[in-house]
Formats: C-alpha cells, sequence, structure tokens
C-alpha cells in the first residue's frame, strides 16, 4: 500500500507542476530556419537580397506587361493574350506590387539605409536610395497615385496614397539626397563586389541618378511645360553618356542556375506566352532597320496584333534579348541622349536635336553592328518640325525595346502612334491602357484604395 | 481478451482445485453451438461473479466443476464467443451431481459484445459506446490485397473517404474522415500504433522550386504498416470520440493494435502471394490527324494541327492511297505489372512470456513497361546502358517482434519494434513537362515516340526535336520513355518505430501503465534529370534530399476501478503525454551537368543545399470518467489540457472536452422483434495544431524563389549570400483549430440478429480555423497566417448488416454502407457567407488550396473557381457585335431574364462564346470535388464452412473533378474529340478527301452540341453552325477561357474487391504436416462505371488533400492476386 500511495503521490506531483519548460527551448523559441535578428546580417547581404528582388520587379510580368501595351511584344496565349488584348487582370500584379513594397523591396531597403547610415557607409545608403528612387519612380509611372509617404512603415496599418505628383517629388528628394551620399564616398569598408549594378563606382551612380531624375522630370512635361524640359535637360547634361554601356544601370544575369536573364526564363518555360508585337516589327520592317533580326529571331520575323489568335510572333533573338544572360537596362546611355535630343526639340532648338538624334543612331549603329555587321540604322538628315519630334520619339521607342520608360513616353508625346504602315490602327478595341490596374490584393485589404479602377484612367501627369 | 480469460481461468483453476478439492462438488457440462448448429470452439462460459468457468473444445463442450454451496444459489451462468451475442442463464441445481446446460448463441450482428480500444488505452464493450468508432479486423484489411494499410479500407469505414492517387507502385492514398475542416492542415486522421503515435507524413520531394504538383509521388508512411500484423483498427470518427487525443485529432483517429503472441504451442503462418496488374482503361486521343500547325505537317511542332492523316474509319479515308501510319502511344507504353509477397508469422509463448515475430517482404511492379522489354519493340542500336530498367517499382521488407513478459504477477512489460525498409523507384507525375503523362498524351498520333535516343546521336529524342542534335536538347516535354528510362527518382526509407509498455497493477481497483513510444525514419531521395531532359534548359540536374522525421510519445495513465474501489459502476482515467516531434531535412541541388551519364553530386557545376529543421513539443493532461447507471445507461465524459510549442505563447494551453451517453433502451421496452436497440448523443471538441514556427518571422536566404510565371532567381547571387525579410509576419496569437461535434445515433437489432443497423447523423463546426490572411502588400508584408475561418460538415451515416441465409453448409452475410457530409465554410476573416454575396468579389477572403480549388464564406470547402466563357448567373456584361459589326455590350442576364438558369452559355453572333466579357474574373462555378455520400455493399457467401466467396461495391456518388487535361489535349489537339474539327482542305475539291456532305460537313456544327453539364446555349448566335477548327480548340476550348465545360460528374461505382478463398483441412495439410491451409483469388478495381472521360474519376492531383483537379495526372489500374497460406 505504501508503494501505491508512493506512486499517487508522484502522480498528483507531475499533475500539479507540469511541464511547462518542455514547451520552451532551443529549436523551440525562435525558428531555426530564419534570422530573427536584423543586426546580425550584414547591410551587404540585404543589399544582395534587395538587389536580386528588384530584377524580379523590373524585368519580370510588369515589364512585359508594358512591350505588350506597347506592341513591342505580343500575348499569345492564356492570360497573356488577354492582357494583349487590353483586358489584364487586377490579381496577375499581386505578386510584383507586394515584392515592391515587401521582402527585398522596400521595407528592406529603407533597412539597408537606416543601417547604412548609423554606419556611415555613404555609399551604400545612396545605392539603396538609388534603387528605391527607381522602384518607386518606375511604380507611379503605371499605377498613378500609390502609397509611399506611409508605406512599408509600421506606424500605418492601413497606408494612404501618395499623389502621383508627390511620389515623384519625393523620388526627386531622395535621388538628390543619393548624389550627396555618392559624393561623401564611403566612410567604412565596402567590398564593391555587393553592387551587381557598377562595383561600388560612384560616378557611374551619380550619372544614372541625373538621368533617373532627367527621366522623371520629363514625364511631366505635359503638365510642367519648358520648365520640365529645362530640369530634365540639366540632369540629362550630368547624366550616363558612355556610348560603350559600361556607364548604363541594368539587372545583372549569367548563365547560372537561378541568375539566368528573367526573359529567358520566361520565354523557354512558357513556350509562345510571348511573341513579337506588330507595331515594333511593322516599324523596323518599314524603316528597314537592321535592328529587326538583332531584336527577334525568324525569317521573315512576325509580329502579332492583338485579337490575332495565332501563336506566330517571332521569338527573341537568342544571342541579344533572348539570351540567358540578358539583363534589361534600367537607365541608359541612350535614353539619356534621347531626352536630351527631345528637350532640345522642345525647347525650339531642332537642330540639335537632330545632331543629337543622328548620332544616338550612329552610335546604336557601332553598338549593333558588334552583333550583325551589317546592321544598319536610318537617319534624319532633313527632318524637322513634328515629322523630327515623331523621329525622336519612334527612334526611341525602338532603341528602348524591352524597357517601361516606353509607355511613359507615348502617354506623354503620343509617339509611336498605333497605325501600321497599312495605315490600319494596332490598337485594341477600347484603344491603348494609360496605366495598370491596382492589385487585388491591396484593393481587397486596404481601404484607401478604389476598388473599381480602370486602365483607361489617366494619371497625374498624362491628363490629355 | 480471450488471452485475459484464459489466464485467468488457469489461474483461478490453481487457486481453487487446491481449496475445493475437499469439498463436495458439482459438475457442469454442456455444448455451445451457433445458431445453425456448429460447435464454437473456445466459447468462454462463466458463473457470474465468482472464478468458476471453462472453455468449449472443438466438439464445442466444456466441463467444470463448482461447490454444491454455489450451486444451490441458483447463479447465473454466462456463454460468451467472439462474433455472437453471449447468453446468460439461471443454473438450476437438481441435487444432482451433475447439471447439464446447452447454449446455443446468436450471431452478434452489431458485433456489441466486441471490445473497442477507444484511446489512451481504454477500452470498451461497444454497447456501451456512445461515440463513433469502427472496428475493422486484420483479416479484412489483408483480403484487400494492398500493400497499403490505408488504401486496404476503402469501402469499410462508413464516412473514411479514400482515394487512391494513382496505379504506380507503391502509390499513395489520400483519406479523410467526415469530410474537411481545416484550410492549412492536414486532412489525415492521427495514426495510433499500439497506443504511440506514427508519423503518417507524405512529403513531397523533387525540388523546392518545383510546385507540389511536379513532383514524382512519393510513398507515405502509412504503407510501413504490414497489413499482415495488423489485429484490428478502430477508426474514431468523430470529435467526441476522437477528443481523448485533443489538438491533435480533429481529423479523427485511427488506432492500430497489432498481433501479438499467445500462450501455448508455436503457431507458424507462411503466406505467399502473387499478382499481377494493368491499366484500368485507355485515354481517349485521336488518330487522324498529324502534327503540325495549320493544317500543315511541321516537324518539331509540338502541336497535332497538322493534315488529315489517310488513317481506316476517318471520314476521308481513300484505300487508294498510302495508309499514314499513326502509333498506339498509351498501348505501347504500358504493360503488365507484377507484384509477390512473402510474409512469415509466428506466435506463441508461455504462461509469463508471450511472442510475436513477422518477416515479410513485399514487391511490386507497375505497369510502366521495363526497359529489357523496350528493347524487344525497337529496331534502335542502342549506345548506353539505360540509367534504370524498371521505371516504378516498389520493394518493402518489416520485421516485427512484440513481446510481453510477466515480471510479477501485477508487473508486465510489454514491447513491440517495427524495422521497415522501403526502396521505391517512382515516376515524374502530372502537369510538368518533365513529366510522363504531358508527354505521352500530348505527341501527335504520327510521330514514333519509341526511339527516345537520336540512333546517331544517343541524345533525346523528341516529337518537338526528332534529330537531336545537340546533348540539351530543344524540347517542349520529355518523350515519356525518357522519363521512364532516363530520368530517376529514387526513395530510400529505414524505419524504426514500436513502443515499450509497462502495465503496473498494485491493487485490484488501480493500475498504472506507460507507453514511451518512438518512430524514427530517415527517407534518402535522389532525383536525377539527366542532361537532355526539357527541365532547364536540358543542362542536367541532381537532387538529393534526406528526410529524418523522429517522434517520441510518452503516456502515463492511472486507472481506477470505482466497482472495486468504491462499489461504484465506474471507471476513472488519468494521465499524462509529452510528445516530441523532430523533422530534419537537406536538400542539395546539383545543376549544369558535365559528363554524362555519371550522376555524382561532384559532377555538377552548380550546387546548392537547402536545410530545413523543425521541433515541437506538446505536453498534456487528460481525465476521463465512464459510468453505468443501471447497467443500461453509461455515460462517459472527458476533458484534456493540451500545452504546445506551436501555441501563441500568449495562450499556450487550451482545453478539449466530450461527453457522450448510450441508453440500451432494449433493456427497459420490449418491442417486438427487436433484439437490441441503443441510442447514443456524444458531444465533443478535438484540435488541429498550427504550423510550427508560425509565431515566427524572420530573414532569409532562399535558394529559389519565384518572381512569377515559372521564372526563378536566387538569393545566392553572382556569389554571394544575400537575405531578405519574410513577406509572412508572425502571429503570437496562434491557437490550435478547434472542431465541435454533436452527433445522435440509434443501434438496432432484429428478426434475431439477422438485421443490424447502425445510425448516426452528426454536426461538427471547425472554428479558429487557421489559413494565410492577406495582409495590406503595401505595409512590407503581405500574408499572416492566422485563425479566423469557421467551417461546418455534417452529415449522415448508416450501416445495414444481414444475416440473410445461415445455415450449416451456406451463409451469406451482407452490409450496406452510407456516409453522406455536406460542408460549408460560413465564415472567413469576420465575413459571413451572406456577407460575402453583398459584397465585391475582391473584398471576400478566399484562399486557394489548388489550381482551381478555393475556400471562401458562402461556399463548399473546394469550390472550383475558373475562367468561363460569358455565362448566364454572374451578372456578367458580354461583348458581342450589333448587325454592323459595331461592338456592343450587354448585360446577358438582364436582357434574357427569365430564359436562362446559371451556367447557360450566351452565344454572340459569330456563333461562339464570349470569351472577352467585360471585367473578365475567375467565377465561382457550383461544382466541388467533394462527393455527396460515399458507400458500399459487401457480400460473403460461405459454402461448406471451407470455401468464401466475397465481393465489394465501392460507390462514390456526386463529387466532381476539373479535366484541365482535356483543356490541354483540346489546345493542343490530341484529345479524342478533337477529331471531330474543321481543316481548310474540308472544302477543296481538289482534296482526295473531298466529299460534300460529308468532309464539308466534318468538325462543324453549333456550340449548343459541344456543351456538357446541362448548360443551354442562349444568345443571338446559337443556331449559327460554326467550325470547330484549331482557333477554336487552342483558344475558345482552350485552357484559361472555360474550364466549367470541362467540369465533369466524378461519380463512380467500382467492383473494388472480389474474392475466392478455400480453407483446406485434409489429409494432404496433414501429410504436409499442417494446421490448414488456405487460398485465395482475389481481384481489385475490375471494373468501374462512371461518366467520367478521364482516367479514372478516383484521380487526385495531390496525394494527401484532395483536389479534384486532373492535370497529366497518372492512371490507375486494376489488379488481381492469387493468396496462399500455410499454418502449422
Amino acid at each position: 500500500m505504501n508503494k501505491l500511495k508512493s506512486t499517487i503521490f508522484c502522480l498528483l506531483v507531475i499533475f500539479l507542476m507540469g511541464c511547462e519548460d518542455f514547451l520552451t527551448g532551443d529549436l523551440l523559441d525562435n525558428d531555426p530556419n530564419k534570422v530573427d535578428d536584423v543586426s546580425i546580417i550584414s547591410i551587404e547581404s540585404l543589399l544582395v537580397g534587395s538587389q536580386v528582388s528588384m530584377y524580379g520587379v523590373m524585368e519580370s510580368y510588369l515589364n512585359r506587361m508594358v512591350t505588350m501595351i506597347m506592341q513591342q511584344m505580343a500575348g499569345q496565349k492564356l492570360e497573356y493574350y488577354s492582357d494583349y488584348n487590353c483586358s489584364p487582370i487586377d490579381r496577375n500584379t499581386n505578386g510584383r506590387w507586394s515584392a515592391i513594397y515587401g521582402t527585398g523591396g522596400l521595407i528592406d531597403i529603407r533597412t539597408i539605409q537606416e543601417k547604412a547610415r548609423d554606419q556611415e557607409k555613404y555609399l551604400v545608403l545612396g545605392i539603396a536610395q538609388m534603387w528605391e528612387a527607381l522602384i518607386i519612380s518606375t511604380a507611379a509611372d503605371l499605377w498613378g497615385d500609390i502609397p509611399y509617404s506611409e508605406a512599408a512603415n509600421s506606424n500605418y496599418e492601413s497606408p494612404n496614397l501618395d499623389s502621383q505628383r508627390e511620389v515623384h517629388e519625393a523620388v526627386l528628394e531622395l535621388i538628390n539626397d543619393a548624389i550627396n551620399n555618392f559624393s561623401l564616398g564611403q566612410v567604412q569598408t565596402f567590398s564593391s563586389n555587393y553592387d551587381f549594378s557598377f562595383g561600388g563606382n560612384a560616378n557611374k551612380w551619380i550619372a544614372v541618378a541625373h538621368t533617373l531624375a532627367a527621366r522623371i522630370y520629363l514625364n511631366w512635361a505635359e503638365v510642367d511645360g519648358i520648365q520640365a524640359y529645362e530640369n530634365a535637360l540639366f540632369h540629362a547634361e550630368q547624366g550616363v553618356s558612355s556610348s560603350n554601356g559600361t556607364g548604363d544601370w541594368r539587372a545583372l544575369h549569367s548563365t547560372t542556375n537561378n541568375e539566368q536573364s528573367i526573359w529567358w526564363q520566361f520565354t523557354i518555360k512558357n513556350n509562345d506566352y510571348m511573341g513579337a508585337g506588330h507595331l515594333l516589327v511593322d516599324m523596323l520592317e518599314n524603316d528597314n532597320d537592321g535592328r529587326l533580326n538583332i531584336y527577334f529571331s525568324g525569317d521573315p520575323v512576325i509580329g502579332v496584333k492583338p485579337g490575332e489568335t495565332q501563336f506566330y510572333g517571332s521569338d527573341l533573338n537568342s544571342n541579344t534579348y533572348g539570351s540567358r544572360d540578358y539583363g534589361v537596362e534600367f537607365i541608359s546611355w541612350y535614353e539619356n541622349k534621347f531626352i536630351v535630343a527631345e528637350c532640345q526639340y522642345s525647347m525650339g532648338d531642332e537642330n540639335s536635336a537632330r545632331i543629337t538624334l543622328n548620332s544616338i543612331l550612329d552610335d546604336l549603329e557601332v553598338k549593333w553592328q558588334t552583333i550583325e555587321s551589317t546592321c544598319s540604322l536610318p537617319r534624319y538628315e532633313n527632318v524637322g518640325g513634328n515629322n523630327l519630334y515623331e523621329a525622336i520619339m519612334n527612334e526611341k521607342y525602338k532603341a528602348m525595346f524591352l524597357n517601361i520608360q516606353t509607355w511613359s513616353d507615348w502617354r506623354r508625346t503620343g509617339f509611336p502612334n498605333f497605325i501600321d504602315s497599312d495605315g490600319e490602327s494596332t490598337s485594341c478595341a477600347g484603344g491603348t491602357p494609360r496605366r495598370l490596374l491596382y492589385p487585388e490584393k491591396e484593393k481587397s485589404t486596404n481601404p484607401n484604395f478604389p476598388t473599381n479602377d480602370s486602365i483607361y484612367d489617366r494619371v497625374q501627369n498624362d491628363p490629355n | 481478451m480471450k488471452l485475459k480469460l484464459s489466464l485467468y481461468s488457469f489461474l483461478y483453476y490453481c487457486c481453487f482445485f487446491a481449496t475445493v478439492s475437499a469439498i463436495d462438488l458439482v459438475n457442469i457440462e454442456g455444448y455451445v453451438i451457433n445458431d445453425i448448429g456448429s460447435p464454437l470452439v473456445g466459447s468462454n462460459i462463466i458463473i457470474k461473479n465468482t472464478a468458476y468457468g471453462g472453455a468449449t473444445d472443438t466438439d464445442g463442450f466444456y466441463q467444470f466443476s463448482i461447490p454444491i454451496e454455489v450451486a444451490r444459489s441458483s447463479p447465473l451462468i454466462f456463454a460468451s464467443y467472439i462474433g455472437y451475442r453471449s447468453t446468460v442463464d439461471t443454473l438450476l441445481y437438481n441435487n444432482e451431481k451433475e447439471i447439464i446446460k446447452n447454449f446455443q448463441l446468436n450471431r452478434d450482428v452489431l458485433d456489441l459484445e466486441s471490445i473497442v480500444v477507444t484511446g489512451m488505452g481504454a477500452k470498451q464493450y461497444k454497447e456501451k459506446l456512445g461515440v463513433s468508432i469502427e472496428s475493422v479486423k486484420g483479416e479484412a484489411v489483408v483480403k484487400a490485397g494492398e500493400v497499403n494499410m490505408i488504401t486496404s479500407l476503402r469501402g469499410n469505414v462508413p464516412g473514411l473517404e479514400i482515394r487512391k492517387t494513382s496505379g504506380d507502385a507503391g502509390t499513395n492514398a489520400f483519406f479523410r474522415i467526415r469530410g474537411t475542416g481545416t484550410i492549412s492542415g492536414s486532412h489525415e486522421p492521427l495514426i495510433i500504433v499500439d497506443g504511440s503515435p506514427v508519423s503518417n507524413r507524405t512529403y513531397d520531394s523533387g525540388g523546392s522550386e518545383t510546385s507540389e504538383r511536379g513532383h514524382p509521388e512519393s510513398s507515405s508512411r502509412t504503407g510501413d504498416i504490414n497489413v499482415e500484423d495488423i489485429e484490428t483498427i478502430e477508426v474514431l470518427k468523430g470529435a467526441a470520440a476522437s477528443a481523448i487525443y485533443g489538438s491533435r485529432a480533429s481529423n479523427g483517429v485511427i488506432m492500430i493494435t497489432t498481433k501479438s503472441g499467445r500462450t501455448g504451442k508455436t503457431q507458424l503462418t507462411y503466406k505467399f502471394q502473387a499478382g499481377i496488374s494493368a491499366l484500368n482503361n485507355k485515354y481517349p486521343v485521336q488518330q487522324w490527324f498529324g502534327q503540325g500547325k495549320a493544317g500543315n505537317f511541321i516537324q518539331g511542332e509540338a502541336f497535332s494541327w497538322g493534315k488529315p492523316l489517310n488513317i481506316k474509319g476517318s471520314p476521308w479515308f481513300d484505300d487508294s492511297r498510302d495508309i499514314d501510319q499513326v502509333f498506339d502511344h498509351i498501348g505501347e507504353i504500358s504493360d503488365y505489372g507484377n507484384s509477390y509477397d512473402h510474409n512469415v508469422s509466428a506466435y506463441g509463448g508461455s504462461d509469463k512470456t508471450t511472442f510475436y515475430l513477422s518477416m515479410s517482404k513485399s514487391y511490386e511492379k507497375s505497369h510502366w513497361l521495363k526497359f529489357a522489354d523496350y528493347k524487344k519493340m525497337v529496331s534502335t542500336v542502342f549506345g548506353h546502358i539505360p540509367n534504370r530498367d524498371v521505371p516504378s517499382d516498389y520493394e518493402r521488407y518489416t520485421v516485427r517482434l512484440k513481446g510481453s513478459h510477466l515480471i510479477r504477477d501485477n508487473l508486465t512489460l510489454t514491447g513491440s519494434m517495427s524495422y521497415v525498409n522501403v526502396s521505391v523507384n517512382s515516376v515524374m507525375r502530372a502537369h510538368t513537362t518533365d513529366g510522363l503523362g504531358k508527354g505521352l498524351l500530348s505527341t501527335p498520333p504520327d510521330f514514333d515516340l519509341k526511339p527516345y535516343l537520336n540512333p546517331v546521336t544517343q541524345y533525346h529524342r523528341s516529337s518537338t526535336d526528332p534529330n537531336s542534335l545537340t546533348p540539351e536538347g530543344d524540347h517542349s516535354w520529355n518523350n515519356p520513355y525518357w522519363v521512364l528510362y532516363e530520368a530517376m527518382q529514387k526513395q530510400h526509407v529505414d524505419r524504426l518505430y514500436g513502443s515499450i509498455q509497462l502495465d503496473f497493477r498494485p491493487t485490484d481497483w488501480g493500475s498504472l501503465k506507460y507507453t514511451m513510444g518512438t518512430d524514427y525514419s530517415l527517407d534518402e531521395r535522389t532525383e536525377v534529370l539527366p542532361i537532355g531532359t526539357y527541365r532547364e534548359g536540358g543542362i542536367g540536374r541532381l537532387i538529393r534530399e534526406d528526410i529524418v522525421d523522429q517522434e517520441f510519445d510518452g503516456n502515463l495513465v492511472f486507472n481506477i476501478d470505482g466497482n472495486k474501489l468504491f462499489n461504484l459502476p465506474m471507471n476513472l482515467m488519468m494521465g499524462h503525454n509529452l510528445n516530441s516531434r523532430y523533422f530534419r531535412s537537406y536538400e542539395i541541388t546539383g545543376l549544369d551537368q558535365t559528363l554524362p551519364n555519371y550522376f555524382q553530386m561532384e559532377n555538377y557545376s552548380s550546387i546548392y543545399a537547402d536545410e530545413r529543421l523543425t521541433l515541437r513539443h506538446a505536453e498534456s493532461f487528460f481525465i476521463q470518467g465512464t459510468y453505468d447507471l443501471f447497467d443500461e445507461l453509461y455515460l462517459t465524459s472527458a476533458i484534456r489540457n493540451d500545452g504546445s510549442s506551436t501555441f501563441g505563447p500568449s495562450d499556450r494551453r487550451h482545453n478539449f472536452r466530450k461527453f457522450s451517453a448510450a441508453w440500451n433502451f432494449s433493456k427497459r421496452l420490449k418491442i417486438p422483434y427487436l433484439n437490441f436497440g441503443k441510442l447514443r448523443y456524444a458531444f465533443g471538441e478535438a484540435g488541429e495544431q498550427p504550423n510550427v514556427y508560425t509565431i515566427y518571422s524572420g530573414y532569409m536566404s532562399p535558394t529559389s524563389f519565384s518572381a512569377g510565371d515559372k521564372v526563378n532567381l536566387a538569393l545566392t547571387y553572382n556569389g554571394l549570400t544575400g537575405y531578405r525579410s519574410d513577406d509572412r509576419i508572425g502571429n503570437m496569437r496562434i491557437r490550435p483549430e478547434r472542431r465541435t461535434e454533436n452527433e445522435i445515433g440509434v443501434d438496432l437489432s432484429f428478426l434475431e440478429d439477422k438485421i443490424g443497423i447502425n445510425f448516426t447523423s452528426y454536426k461538427a463546426l471547425n472554428s479558429d480555423v487557421i489559413f494565410t490572411i492577406d495582409v495590406i502588400p503595401s505595409t512590407g508584408s503581405d500574408e499572416q497566417t492566422a485563425n479566423g475561418a469557421i467551417i461546418e460538415n455534417k452529415g449522415l451515416e448508416f450501416v445495414i448488416n444481414t444475416n440473410p441465409i445461415r445455415k450449416k453448409n451456406l451463409s451469406w452475410n451482407s452490409r450496406f454502407i452510407y456516409a453522406s457530409n455536406t460542408n460549408m465554410v460560413l465564415e472567413m476573416n469576420g465575413v459571413s457567407g451572406d456577407e460575402a454575396k453583398n459584397m465585391d468579389y475582391s473584398q471576400v477572403p478566399s484562399v486557394g488550396i489548388s489550381k482551381f480549388s478555393e475556400v471562401s464564406p458562402g461556399h463548399t470547402l473546394g469550390e472550383f473557381r475558373g475562367y468561363t466563357w460569358a455565362r448566364f448567373g454572374y451578372g456578367i456584361t458580354a461583348k458581342d457585335f450589333d448587325e454592323n459589326g459595331n461592338t456592343v455590350y450587354i448585360n446577358i442576364d438582364s436582357v434574357y431574364a427569365g430564359q436562362w438558369k446559371r451556367n447557360d452559355v450566351y452565344i454572340q453572333r459569330d456563333g461562339y462564346p464570349d470569351t472577352d466579357w467585360l471585367n473578365r474574373e475567375y467565377v465561382w462555378t457550383g461544382y466541388d470535388p467533394n462527393p455527396d455520400w460515399t458507400g458500399s455493399f459487401y457480400n460473403e457467401v460461405e459454402l461448406f464452412g471451407k470455401i468464401k466467396f466475397s465481393c465489394l461495391i465501392d460507390i462514390s456518388m456526386g463529387g466532381h473533378i476539373v479535366n484541365y487535361t482535356k483543356n490541354a489535349l483540346y489546345e493542343w489537339g490530341t484529345h479524342g474529340d478533337t477529331e471531330n474539327r474543321y481543316h481548310s482542305s474540308f472544302d477543296n475539291p481538289n482534296w482526295h478527301g473531298y466529299e460534300e456532305g460529308v468532309s464539308t460537313e466534318w468538325g462543324k456544327g453549333k456550340i449548343s452540341d459541344m456543351l456538357n453539364n446541362g448548360a443551354n446555349a442562349i444568345g443571338p448566335g446559337t443556331d449559327q453552325i460554326v467550325a470547330f477548327d484549331e482557333i477554336f480548340y487552342t483558344t475558345i476550348a482552350g485552357r484559361k477561357f472555360d474550364i466549367i465545360n470541362n467540369i465533369e460528374d466524378a461519380s463512380y461505382i467500382k467492383l473494388r474487391e472480389i474474392s475466392l478463398a478455400y480453407q483446406m483441412t485434409n489429409k494432404y495439410t496433414d501429410y504436409l504436416g499442417l494446421k490448414s491451409m488456405s487460398l485465395r483469388l482475389s481481384a481489385r478495381d475490375l471494373i468501374t462505371w462512371t461518366k467520367y472521360s478521364g482516367w479514372d474519376p478516383e484521380t487526385n492531383m495531390y496525394q494527401n488533400r484532395i483536389s479534384g483537379e486532373d492535370y497529366f495526372n497518372q492512371p490507375q489500374t486494376w489488379g488481381t492476386n492469387f493468396t496462399l497460406y500455410f499454418n502449422w
């Protein structure tokens, strides 16, 4: 009986004491598969994470969507067919929108900036500011009003929209700050190979900062008129200048798995989803432009119109834009020069504008002749007036193949006009979209968002 | 129980013979027979409330003695036998030295006398149960002839839905009890073997960058249990039954009791089983149109939109012209599968020690053609040995030892341990371009797949790269023979599981039981996609993955017998449980293979590693009381308190309660023809734990992450490792999901136990259901795991057991099972179903659980949502053209008010459905994968006590499947339906097959002719004849345009099992020294009655959850087995 009493006593002790400690301890109080303390992660590692994540924003669906709207590429299958036929679906932008603000995006870029300030790593600070400037200004170009001042900020549970103007003005301030930080140089050690864009070269960063600022000013020309051109020209004159491309800001890709070009990966894994767009192919053909076979493969190169249900659009040339390591140019020397040309024209200096235009084409011809020695590009010797303006914008459209900025250029100038060489409209029945739909996920969770937005709504810098 | 009775009898005999031999004794003797006069061997006869008793011999005769004083007291004498209703009678003393008392026992059609395990070691007579526990005997499981214990249960338990994933070797199965009440958790019940939980984890492999839909099937750990070792399986169905297992039991519990040793001479059994299997259906593919586009042959083209082929049977066949060669891709690649099984078991023991030992080897090869056989079929000269001969096979070795030792009279030690070794070769399945199905069903009929290597270069050859000149090739998908013989997916598992149990009975009223269980497995996987495989641009990939899965469970139970302690008819059980689960996986991926046909990690130029580590602890208390009132009302009540490291720190402990009552009203109310009647009611709560580490968030460095549309990037980039924050924020308040269930039931037995009926009605509410809620993305996070959904399941279950014929040489048993379940998602994130109806669709919470199945308030869990043409009932504004060709927009529901029903299709003026309606969005289709009811009909006929014939028909009614394979094959021009297609040559008088009224009409018709699911065509173009041409099939009828037309009824009736068994005991068995010998011929899945047009309605895309999605799923098979048992 004593044994029984002891047993019962032991049982009671177990019942009363419990084993709460059993529920805590190593591998129980934290997730061993994640780092829960950001202080032990270097800003360089965060910078790597953000750069790669932002490639995923700048070169993937958003990029593809704009190339379809601008008919450089055509959507042929499934949702890409719908997109190309101006029936995009708001849930398709959920992922990229989240990537802008979330993991690797704004929230991490701001953490990098905060840590960089604390550690006096001004070069890293400037680089992070430039990434923020690029993705936020691009987002405002694509959607118009977006959350910015209250975004990725734990003080705001439901971020409000900032107007497109407010966003761009804030970005311009950020660029200005970045330029100052680049000028301060690096106080603490920074291993330059963490900067995938320029290897820590502050001067190159300052140049692209000016070109980005010039782009933003230019995009407000429809509203701000001459002032916009003056500001744009001011910055463009300090922008990227080297026509050998070493000063261009572009994504870094390689033939290594999971580092390959996003366009290449998309194309080989989504057979026939996209092909060449009718408008660009038609323009290149009509101008007898050698870039037709630089951009696309196939003989003949075929571009597909909206409404066509064929899968015959030519593929990207696997040696250039369709190569495994192709990286989209976010900011380039030729965009900078086209900005100069447009500003010169708009500020009344047609002669300079024509010279600038032809010099861009000279340089581009040299560039592409390294790929195809017979490649020739058109020239505009005796063109003036609106024809010159159209030539500048059309050439910019052709040159900035797969670049998101082409959409803002069209909204601002109306060029290229969506009429092909047969004189037929190439637009969708409802016209060319003027903005993206806000993502379904943000609309369904954030009460500050309109739920009935349209792709034909005009953004603030596109009033007419 | 039988063991205990005999042991007790023996002990009592020893004690009392010594004390009563000197006093006067009365001899009690007689026979115990069943209702048809056969002796019941081993029946127990006892004098109630005494220790006197005996057992019948082989003639059904028993004999024992009792003191004369006992005999004079007119005691109650009780006779019992498993499967028969026990009988009690008064023993009348006649002043003689001998009393003859015979018994005839009737069949226990409701199995009321059996004792079932109710959890945590507690046992209860089924007669007294107030909850739903189904008991399946081991022999029923074995008879199915399946390797996997779960698939063996098909058709045996009402409310247990089982869906075999495919016919591949070692295949998996989805199984669930009484519908689904969770979104992110597992649907599968907790599995307990001999008192300790074991893993039933299905862990997908195949690289973190591929979706679950594109993995090879991996074997489930439920397949590790040797069915020959199973004594009984108890299925605890409602939350009241499973509440004693607390926060891991909301999906129910399956408790397996393995066979034990028995006192007596060692018994030896050897079993040999051999079987064959083959495809149970042929997929409808077209044979009339060749490879190409726009009606022309194009070499290397992926699709079959080429020229009309000159094939017999086609309307344009011309026997004066050369016949085009076409190939039966499916028939050529599939053969017979085979299987065999050896099992040796032995049991025996002494008074103090018993043992059970078994060893088995099971082997199964699926129906896919072996390379050795393939070689006989082709003339290609092979320059290298393929990577594998048998593409899909499964081999399992098991050893199990269970022993029990009586250390002292009141202390018993029991131990059981199983070692399992599993090796699997599997085939890449499903939609992936690496997979078998895509290449097999998509290859044009006029392309010969068989030479899968270019005879000259020896490189991978497919219809999209028929003259492969580079090792990497230029394939749109893989040649299926390449998938079989060159790609490799291997799995090798070593597993050890078992328990040690100490049973201490210090007093006659109290006992202590401690069970320490463990389950450890090491699962090593290899996946090889050699150079030339479509994925990764053909550069070659190797994945090696090691998975360690370990569980410890310590369970202490203290039992008090109230009868003995307080003289009250009650029992009290108190317990404490500690549980620890550890999981670790290492995955190394090598890319860019250097040397061909050499698969070592060093041979790959890029190597990535992934590691995942989890640990979860749980600690629980429980107490359960049972009380028998007047021996007719049986009450049970329990509470369990669970703590888990996966619960939010602010709310670490949660209670789960249960109560049940069972009233045997037939003891009080005498109703004509009713032998037994019981009413029962039960209420219970059980839970589902949150996934591990949902509390925490942090920074990660993913080896691979998606940038959308199959584009992947890595954070180890340019030689540097990057980090980024988690897009999921942690939830410190996460709680377990909770299922609250009420059920009522009645168990009836009529006509002298010839008919037994069980009826149960239940209603379960799963609250605090965990799912991923959307967080405002612009805050910097876009999701959080949180409690917030309420899901209802309610249903009816009934079982009818009958014995229509009970004669000595002929008996017929029959059982019909019916179980219905309806499901509704009542609320998510505070939004009810009613509120959701009036909200903008984008504001309504919704979670996708597969490509088409979603969970949203106001809808059945898993209802399909997808693209459609402009259909009625959705408020769609369709686009059309007026007489002048101008675009017009029409609110079709309003314009055609009163003329339509939901899902009717608007037909534009041009005769086609509108695919481009305004604000084109996903729509809820009204169809879901959940069957309305499932059931089975089982019959067993026994002749001369030696021959048994049984037949099981399995039924599933009302579920649906999205036949997305059909959408894809329409798009690619290989589906059988696309033989009905228009080609421009048909109207060309110069074409050889031109025939006015025949070819000119071929491939044309009205859209209304091809609408499914009873949908009508309504609109200005309803009567318009249109061409079903390449554009129609590739766009309008293809993927992303309409899935409703390809949602199909997945109802089926299957001849699940048919078996003929013969038990032999004659001079031949005597000559061989055998106690008995039996042989059985059985077959499974021989016939399927279904409307489903794909491989099989039982198909399931995912392995451990229902999807209703068929996208190049692997086919199913029929099989037949021959089994021999030798018993010594």
